[in-house]
């Protein structure tokens, strides 16, 4: 009986390894044309004239005049331009397209390009926005997007208890960095716009362009390439190139390709939101919590977009894996004329996760106790309600988690001898975190609605008709599994191609560890469905979402279950430090993860190990800075992620804990390895060092500060 | 100017401007886009090729330094029989995720067991140190690598 | 759009330098960079090129009872190979970007370079190396911290090409050489400190000490060199105070995107010291 986790060769791996895989910018190479993307070169400023250089035949310029339909792209707040209008409101906001066959000529023209400004005085971070509130809002007319929710009885607790503990957390940008940059293709053909792209969600490209041009879907084609990876950076963002490939595609009647450099890439993508997150916890005599009072604030940059749904995860997130009886959340998500904060990986987790981590470490140190004795003393346990008292659908495997990391690192017994550790700055750190998969509340009922095709061909394949995007976290594969098994069929029958809206309906974005959960767990319900209809021969079967019955959501006051299920896990990491130079050298990485069913051993152990890396780069060494509106960081010699040298590999456990809803009862993946491992490794250092960390990255100038400042 | 090298085993002649990029020639000109691009200034190793055996980054390669050179790609490189032997670790040790970077890890891996047949793990991850990868943390390609070389023993 | 001059011989090449106006072009891979347009399109180089990389006279390491003499088309990789050179050459050369870098790459490239983080500089500092220069006029030689003017600048004429680097052969017993980057491989220098001795029993017969990217070019100071040969071995430890606080005056690093001027100071000093009580006193 072959287990479903049991790993097998992945769809898309002959083509990758032979360097065949077709990325959007290998297409076409023989008729393309090109476009190019003239960007603002100030942080904030009127545009009062722009000068354009005498074109030679065939090269256009093109601006916002030209976009027929609506200049916004449609994400939530629908308040950014594709193209800027009179002002631009941070430094490489797009402003023109310039188009042509030469990219030289592409090149010369681009600098010859003339933009009169009139700066505006810029609110350039969180605190300007809050002591200007009128000097740069979003476009709904408020400097901030704001929440908050409650649980229990706050205010009571707040004034009766015995002991309070208060921390301030900082988090700086983080850059995706995919190793493929920004990549669109696009051609008209027969009036209909035809688009190729490395993307995470053709359906969001598919608005874009209707919004753009006042299409109507059915002249609209989205096609993904193989994408070479995404981690939400290709959420929402792939819009504004699509949308500019496809105005310069229209204009001329030629295919374009819009690929963008690297440095345009990293200066003016997306990023992950910076954030400045508050603690404050009431504990009774007996040391235990019995209200929070928490204060979140992002730096959302210069339009909206997708800041809501990060502020209001970061917010759910904020309690971590604790049972806080009474609670305060309060968030914000602030405007400034910076790049455009948006979806990473975490979305809003990773910076809870660090905040609520290193506070509760924070506390137990201050009475003296054991971090992971005093965390488990809070841990969420079965009957127990989320922070927005919604209740869990699964058994919370907490105690097993932390027992087994603990066993398996030795944490509490290395803590306890730690005293002599710190002459030799070896530290030792724990974290503890869940996140919740599917899209926020009632999202997938109510708004995405995803629907999934699964089609059974009278020669006994089976292919499989989804918008979820493989950008190499194995979609293809692992949706082919399920379906596979659930049939009983050998996965050679099935076809799982890149998602082309011609044949695939809107399954959701590939987002929020939903694809395994909501997307499989649709097409095990096909498969099932098919099963019983086995004996047709061509079979067609479309379903929509149904939302589990014991879920509910009140968008309002934030009450009920926040996200439809949700993934567990631990860190424990082990560093030494340099005293000459500073350096933290992580040791060792003990990792502990509920998941649920594993659908693919190899291929999670990819997810976990490289969304590890990513979460120590974040925790370590990935600084993207704005200094005077422009940012200091532009390629990838200056924005350092890890190379094959830094860390080591981790130690993988899995604990079994099927999920009821779960295709086969697995879980999301995609973001948890990320989420947990900053406040890992900062408590590591906080331990090595005996100060405290307050922000991440650690990075050696960091710790020098802490050494030289004392606390 | 006219450069002339051998590409992928075969005499290719070129008339291009000498500062061109090989990457651009590779990729655009003759159409083998296995090599990418994914920085263009030398630091991810995404655009690694073997040049008179030796890896290099084709992005920093003019065609004025190409003459009478031997280039290896991918695409040339996916013949031969210790690619197999290299794709048949990388598959049992799930060394690809997005694939962007896979041929430039996969040239490299050649350049490295050329010069060392049975490189330990250290050896193996100072040899990729030039490419970077944000989908694996590494070690699967190292593990994958160190699979070829054991089980492709004596075919380097 | 720039000429490029491709010479197969020396004497060819510095015709031409004596005729055109032109910039070197070895390795590339400073150039490539430096220079690089957007993909698809051409480099912008400012002048025409003159392409080295042909030119067998510039690719030889020789050495003889005194000297060690590297050609500057010789490529790091090469260099790396050379059994007959010490470790102290190429531990620093081995710290330079990544197998692919080293492949194109030249110790003459990066010393004409001059950036204040070149890697391979605090090394030949230290060994007081000298340049030769070649014109179609003859040669000079010039020592490496008379050539490397500040940064981004060295005394080479424009109807020059620097032909070789010159090594005293020096008996040295003990070194050590940190550099410290952002992260552990093909990482800018933020800092590194290069030393080397000839240690006896008692006494410190020979040592060079030099320090990269803490001022616009590397910092090396002969007379606290002979200040710590006058110290000698035994007194070496307890006068390492001073010695320390006699740097931290020369040293003068900037703030930038890779660190902090107050981490660079204080972490050069501290591996200085590490270096000292760990690699030279034994």
């Amino acid at each position: 009986m072959v287990n479903i986790g049991d790993s097998v060769k992945r769809f898309d791996f002959d083509d990758k390894v032979q360097g065949r895989a077709v990325y959007t910018a290998d297409l076409w190479v023989e008729d393309r044309i090109y476009a190019k993307i003239f960007r603002s070169t100030r942080q904030r400023a009127r545009i009062v004239a722009i000068h354009l250089p005498k074109l030679p035949e065939g090269y256009e310029i093109l601006d916002y005049h030209h976009i027929p339909g609506t200049n916004r792209v449609p994400i939530v707040y629908d308040d950014q331009p594709f193209l800027a209008e009179d002002t631009v409101n941070y430094y490489g906001e797009p402003i023109l397209v310039v188009v042509g066959k030469d990219r030289d000529v592409l090149r010369r023209i681009m600098s010859e390009i003339m933009v009169d400004y009139e700066d505006i005085a810029p609110i350039s971070s969180i605190e300007e926005s809050i002591l200007n509130p009128q000097g740069y809002k979003f476009a709904d007319g408020s400097n901030k997007i704001e929440y908050t929710f409650t649980k229990g009885n706050p205010d009571i607790h707040m004034e009766g208890g015995e002991k309070s503990f208060v921390d301030s957390f900082n988090t700086g940008y983080q850059e995706h960095a995919y190793l493929e940059t920004q990549s669109i293709t696009c051609r008209v053909e027969d009036g209909n716009i035809i688009v190729h792209g490395s993307m995470q969600c053709p359906y969001y490209v598919v608005e874009g362009m209707k919004k753009a041009f006042d299409l109507d879907e059915s002249r609209v084609r989205v096609i993904q390439q193989p994408t070479g990876g995404g981690f939400g950076g290709k959420e929402d963002y792939p819009s504004i190139p699509a949308v500019l490939c496809a105005l310069a595609a229209i204009r001329t009647g030629k295919p374009v390709q819009l690929v963008y450099d690297r440095k345009e890439d990293i200066i003016a993508s997306t990023k992950r939101h910076p954030s400045d997150i508050s603690i404050k916890s009431y504990l009774d005599e007996s040391n235990k919590i019995t209200a929070m009072d928490i204060d979140i604030k992002l730096d959302g940059g210069a339009y909206a977009g997708l800041s809501s749904v990060v502020l209001q995860r970061t917010m759910f997130s904020s309690t971590g894996v604790y049972n806080i009886e009474n609670l305060r959340v309060k968030g914000g998500a602030y405007a400034t004329n910076n790049v455009v904060s948006s979806a990473f990986r975490g979305f809003g987790g990773p910076q809870s996760a660090f905040a609520i981590e290193m506070h509760m470490e924070n506390i137990a140190l201050a009475l003296g106790l054991d971090p992971l004795e005093f965390k488990k003393k809070h841990f969420l346990r079965d009957g127990d309600l989320s922070c927005t008292q919604g209740k869990f659908l699964n058994g919370i495997k907490l105690d097993e988690i932390s027992a087994s990391i603990n066993e398996t690192s030795g944490y509490s017994l290395k803590r306890r001898s730690s005293e002599k550790d710190k002459e030799l700055l070896k530290g030792i750190g724990f974290s503890i975190f869940a996140h919740g998969c599917g899209f926020t509340g009632a999202g997938e009922s109510e708004v995405l609605k995803p629907k999934v095709r699964l089609v059974k061909y009278s020669d006994g394949t089976l292919e499989i008709f989804v918008s979820s995007s493989e950008i190499g976290q194995g979609t293809q594969t692992t949706l082919g599994k399920i379906v596979a098994h659930e049939l009983g069929v050998p996965l050679e029958r099935i076809v799982h191609k890149y998602p082309d809206s011609k044949f695939c309906p809107d399954s959701g974005p590939t987002v929020a560890s939903r694809t395994i959960l909501i997307v499989g767990g649709m097409l095990q319900q096909c498969a099932i469905e098919m099963k019983a209809r086995w004996d047709e021969e061509e079979i067609e079967i479309i379903r929509t979402y149904k939302s589990p019955k014991e879920l509910s959501w009140d968008n309002e006051k934030f009450i009920g279950n926040a996200y439809p299920e949700y993934s567990w896990g631990a860190n424990v990491v082990e560093v030494h430090m340099d005293p000459a130079t500073y350096q933290v050298e992580v040791d060792k990485i003990w990792t502990v993860f509920d998941i649920g069913t594993p659908i693919d051993l190899k291929i999670v152990q990819g997810q976990i190990e490289g969304g590890l890396a990513q979460g120590l780069g974040y925790g370590l060494m990935e600084e993207f800075r704005i200094r005077d509106g422009v940012p200091m960081q532009n390629s990838l010699t200056t924005y350092v992620i890890p190379s094959s040298k830094d860390f080591p590999q981790p130690e993988i456990r899995l604990i079994e804990n099927p999920r009821k809803y779960g295709p086969f009862g697995g879980s999301g993946l995609g973001e948890l390895p990320t989420v947990g491992v900053a406040p890992a490794i900062a408590s590591a250092v906080q331990n090595a060092l005996g100060k405290k960390v307050s922000r991440i990255p650690v990075t050696p100038e960091y710790i020098k500060e802490l050494i030289d400042n004392g606390n | 100017m006219e450069i002339n090298f051998t590409l992928n085993g075969k005499r290719v002649s070129i008339s291009t401007e000498p500062t061109r990029r090989l990457l651009d020639i590779l990729r655009d000109d003759l159409g083998l886009t296995g090599t990418k691009e994914g920085c263009g200034e030398g630091e991810c190793g995404s655009c690694a090729v073997l040049l008179d055996g030796r890896l290099v980054n084709s992005c920093m390669v003019p065609a004025f330094a190409m003459e009478d050179k031997e280039v290896l790609t991918i695409e040339g490189f996916r013949e031969h029989q210790r690619f197999k032997a290299i794709s048949k670790g990388f598959e049992k040790a799930g060394s690809v995720q997005c694939g962007f970077c896979t041929p430039g890890f996969v040239m490299a891996a050649e350049a490295l067991l050329r010069q060392n047949p049975h490189p330990t793990e250290r050896e193996i991850s100072e040899a990729i140190e030039g490419n970077l990868c944000r989908c694996t943390g590494y070690n699967m390609i190292v593990e994958g690598i160190l699979t070829a070389s054991r089980e492709g023993d004596g075919l380097w | 759009m720039v000429t490029t001059y491709c010479p197969e011989t020396l004497s060819e090449a510095l015709e031409i330098r004596e005729k055109e106006s032109t910039m070197i072009f070895a390795g590339g891979t400073d150039l490539m960079v430096k220079y690089k347009s957007t993909s698809g399109a051409l480099p912008q180089f400012p002048k025409d090129i003159l392409y080295i990389g042909n030119l067998q006279e510039l690719k030889e390491i020789s050495i003889t009872g005194e000297w060690i003499k590297i050609g500057s088309m010789v490529k790091l990789s090469t260099l790396l190979e050379e059994r007959r050179l010490p470790d102290y050459i190429k531990i620093p050369v081995k710290g330079i970007g990544s197998p692919s870098i080293r492949n194109l790459g030249t110790m003459g490239g990066n010393i004409c370079n001059a950036s204040p983080a070149g890697d391979t500089l605090p090394m030949l500092y230290a060994l007081d190396v000298a340049i030769e220069l070649s014109s179609a006029k003859g040669t000079r030689k010039v020592g490496i911290q008379d050539f490397i003017k500040g940064p981004g600048k060295t005394d080479i004429k424009p109807n020059e090409i620097m032909t070789g680097i010159f090594i005293k052969r020096t008996e040295f017993n003990r070194w050590g050489y940190r550099k410290v980057g952002a992260r552990k491989a093909n990482a800018i220098s933020k800092l590194s400190v290069f030393c080397t001795a000839q240690i006896d029993q008692s006494s410190v017969r020979d040592i060079r000490i030099s320090f990269g990217s803490v001022g616009p070019t590397v910092i090396r100071n002969r007379e606290i060199e002979k200040e710590i040969v006058q110290i000698g071995v035994a007194r070496l430890k307890q006068e390492l105070g001073g010695i320390l606080e006699a740097y931290a005056d020369m040293l003068s690093p900037i703030s930038d995107v890779r660190s902090t001027k107050d981490y660079r100071k204080d972490v050069s000093l501290n591996i200085l010291k590490e270096i000292i009580e760990g690699d030279l006193i034994l």
